[in-house]
């Protein structure tokens, strides 16, 4: 019976173990043998991008490896929703790679907690770091530090079946108040108004961000008129039946699936479910516009961001950093995996984003797009909103109970 | 005489030796972990002992009880329902009829199927509005309003227990039917002569001579069931609210999204105290049943 019981934290060690080894066959260690003799390895890389994003990624690092003789880069792929625990096992089992692909909103806390580089002194004196937008460049810092940089960036918008908004003869809304008002006149039995993904996960506090920022509040500003005012809105949408209570449950890909079956007329996802949209319904007529705004258009950033490990091989990292962000090439990347750029020069410089009839709705979205925090403890700040998001969409509590216990923890969590 | 002694150590070995590397080695490792103050930036370096600390900041976190709380519900309602319905299935199938053996193995599909699938199924079937389970009572009229079956805190636990009592169902039915098989004919033979009915026979024979297994099944159902993870992941991630949080999805949650892997190590260990206790009484239960000899 004792082999059923061992607990969650056990596993860490037995993964250690297994990773480690893996990363060992490669011939790499800890890469500090590399420190001080300049250009003489190898740099290990941890990547998670999958499809059409993986090969053309792949390719990338096997054209640097045949441009020169000093550098080999070696691509890992982790899954997604494993990077940070198997970066914990490498902490654990002495096993990190050189260099790391993180989602943004992880960036600030893994910074905070000494396991990435400061890499300020690298990107001060390079050229290309005034190219940066501000909100990904923003996602990568800490305590005013560089901990990386921003790769390839998303945002929220709202997607909308433009057969259903023509049949009800509605334009799609601009303002909270025409959302309300065209959701509840698209709503019938068989179809949903409209949809967010209000999940107890980071996805709910990501799709709960943009309606946040929209009345002028924020993460540390929640328990204020402009706070309560985002809760009663969502609430509103739920009480008019044009939200449905499955959001409570339910991921950006489940919208993405209702919404190509078209049961759903309009519903907030990222430009990275276009593709899904249109193998699963090529029938399907949709379009893409900003999230509805109280006060202002606003929206959130998400996306990943590379960063260099602590006291790994800094000087390889950098060199192939700054290869990879080379205006073409870059440019060649972002637009051959349909990802936004983080770099201002190339997004407005090229007319691939602003040409694609679906790429181009999320250009305006871009601009508005707020890094979440950051914030190094983001993930139980994270949780916080989940939980107000929920309790209010539950009737558990009412908007303006649920943001004075959401503003009263997040001043504990900050206190620590 | 010595020299067997020896002997006898040498060939449990490596067992004992594949029993500390492997379970005891981690079992002390977490138990340590949770009295440190480990999260990302310590893990490889220096870890304070702060002792029980964690444990303290555990019992303040409002998810920690619903959590135990949860689980025991969880635990206590799947294995009920899988014991009976599983019993009742045995009892049918030890009809005898034609096909029955066929049929008791197409049973176990149910439980054969990976968990992580069987909770994706069932998080499609129970979605509100699209859902199956829905559109059919609906259709029948046993209900006039969806069921939120997923989406309301006070609904969404028992809806993860139905699809578990499913899942559990065949494991009870089978081990079950072995023990009903084992029973002996001429009991039932000399009953029958002396009048008494089915139902007689069922909780003045059957019960009674069925007790050891049932005990057993109901003990290895529980500590089966209560270390739930996959089927709660997958289907709700603890939500909504902390509805359905249990204390596996909480250590996870702590360690993995929070990293606070001292806290995370706490809260598993919670889970190991509760489920070591439990398999005490089934060990005891085990040695009672047969003579000592078994551990």
């Amino acid at each position: 019976m004792f082999k059923k019981t061992m607990g969650v934290g056990s596993l860490i060690l037995l993964l250690g173990a297994c990773s480690g080894e893996s990363i060992d066959e490669m011939g790499n260690t800890e890469g500090e043998t590399d420190v001080e003799g300049g250009n003489s390895g190898e740099v290990t890389l941890w990547y998670y991008f999958t499809g059409n994003q993986e090969d053309l990624f792949v390719e990338l690092i096997e054209e640097y490896n045949d441009s020169q003789d000093e550098v080999e880069v070696v691509g890992e792929y982790i899954p997604f929703p494993d990077i940070a625990q198997q970066l914990s096992v490498g902490i654990a089992g002495g096993n990190l790679p050189d260099l790391v692909f993180l989602d943004n909103v992880d960036n600030a806390s893994f910074a905070a907690m000494d396991v990435l580089e400061d890499m300020t002194p690298l990107v001060e004196d390079w050229e290309e770091l005034e190219h940066f937008y501000e909100g990904p460049l923003q996602s990568a810092m800490h305590d005013g530090k560089h901990y990386g940089l921003p790769f390839a960036s998303n945002a929220l918008g709202l997607y909308y079946n433009e057969e259903l908004l023509n049949e009800a003869g509605v334009e799609p809304p601009e303002t909270w108040d025409e959302l309300r008002e065209y959701a509840e006149m698209l709503t019938n039995d068989h179809i949903q108004g409209f949809a967010m993904s209000a999940v107890r996960s980071e996805e709910g506090a990501f799709q709960f961000y943009p309606f946040l920022k929209s009345t002028g509040a924020d993460y540390d500003r929640l328990n204020t008129e402009e706070g309560i005012r985002s809760l009663e809105f969502l609430k509103s949408l739920m009480d008019d039946g044009s939200m449905s209570s499955d959001v409570l449950n339910a991921t950006q890909d489940d919208l993405a699936r209702q919404f190509a079956q078209e049961n759903l007329a309009m519903m907030i996802n990222g430009p990275w479910n276009i593709d899904r949209l249109t193998s699963e319904n090529p029938d399907l007529e949709f379009g893409i516009t900003q999230i509805p705004r109280d006060e202002e258009h606003a929206s959130v950033l998400g996306g990943e961001n590379l960063a260099i490990i602590r006291d790994s091989n800094v000087e390889d990292s950098w060199e192939f950093f700054q290869w990879l962000f080379e205006p073409e090439r870059y440019e060649q990347y972002t637009a051959d995996t349909g990802v936004f750029p983080a770099r201002q020069d190339i997004l407005e410089g090229s007319d691939f984003w602003s040409e694609d009839p679906y790429l181009s709705g999320f250009v305006p979205i871009m601009e508005d797009a707020h890094p979440r925090g950051p914030s190094p403890e983001w993930p139980q700040i994270s949780e916080v909103l989940q939980l107000a998001l929920q309790e209010v969409l539950t009737d558990s509590s009412t908007p303006e109970e649920a943001m004075e216990n959401a503003e009263n923890q997040i001043d504990d969590i900050s206190g620590e | 005489m010595i020299v067997k002694k020896i002997e006898g150590y040498v060939f449990v070995l490596p067992a004992v030796l594949f029993m500390i590397i492997l379970i005891g080695y981690p079992l002390v490792y977490n138990v340590v972990l949770s009295f440190q103050d480990v999260d990302l930036s310590n893990l490889a370096g220096d870890r304070n002992a702060v002792g029980l600390d964690n444990y303290r900041e555990l019992m303040n976190r409002d998810a920690f009880g619903l959590s135990v709380w949860n689980t025991l519900v969880y635990t206590v309602g799947s294995v009920f329902f899988q014991m009976v319905i599983g019993f009742l299935l045995a009892l049918y199938f030890s009809m005898k009829f034609r096909f029955a053996g066929y049929l008791r193995g197409i049973m176990m599909i149910s439980w054969l199927i990976p968990l992580t699938v069987t909770a994706l199924l069932f998080r499609f079937m129970m979605g509100s509005s699209e859902g199956i389970f829905n559109q059919m009572l609906m259709s029948v009229g046993i209900i006039d309003s969806a069921i939120p079956w997923l989406s309301s805190p006070e609904v969404a636990l028992w809806s993860i227990i139905i699809a578990n009592i499913w899942v559990g169902i065949p494991f009870n039915m089978l081990l079950l039917s072995t023990g009903l098989s084992s029973l002996p004919e001429d009991v039932f033979e000399s009953a029958s002569l002396d009048g008494a009915n089915g139902f007689q026979k069922l909780v003045h024979i059957t019960l009674p001579m069925l007790k050891p297994v049932i005990l057993i099944v109901m003990m290895l159902g529980f500590i089966y069931t209560f270390k739930v993870f996959d089927l709660v992941f997958v289907m709700t991630g603890g939500g909504p609210l902390n509805s359905t949080e249990v204390l596996s999805t909480l250590a996870y949650r702590l360690s993995f999204n929070e990293f606070n892997f001292s806290l995370g190590a706490a809260a598993a260990n919670v889970l190991f105290l509760i489920l070591l206790v439990v398999s005490l009484v089934y060990l005891w239960i085990m040695q009672k049943d047969e003579g000592g000899d078994k551990i």
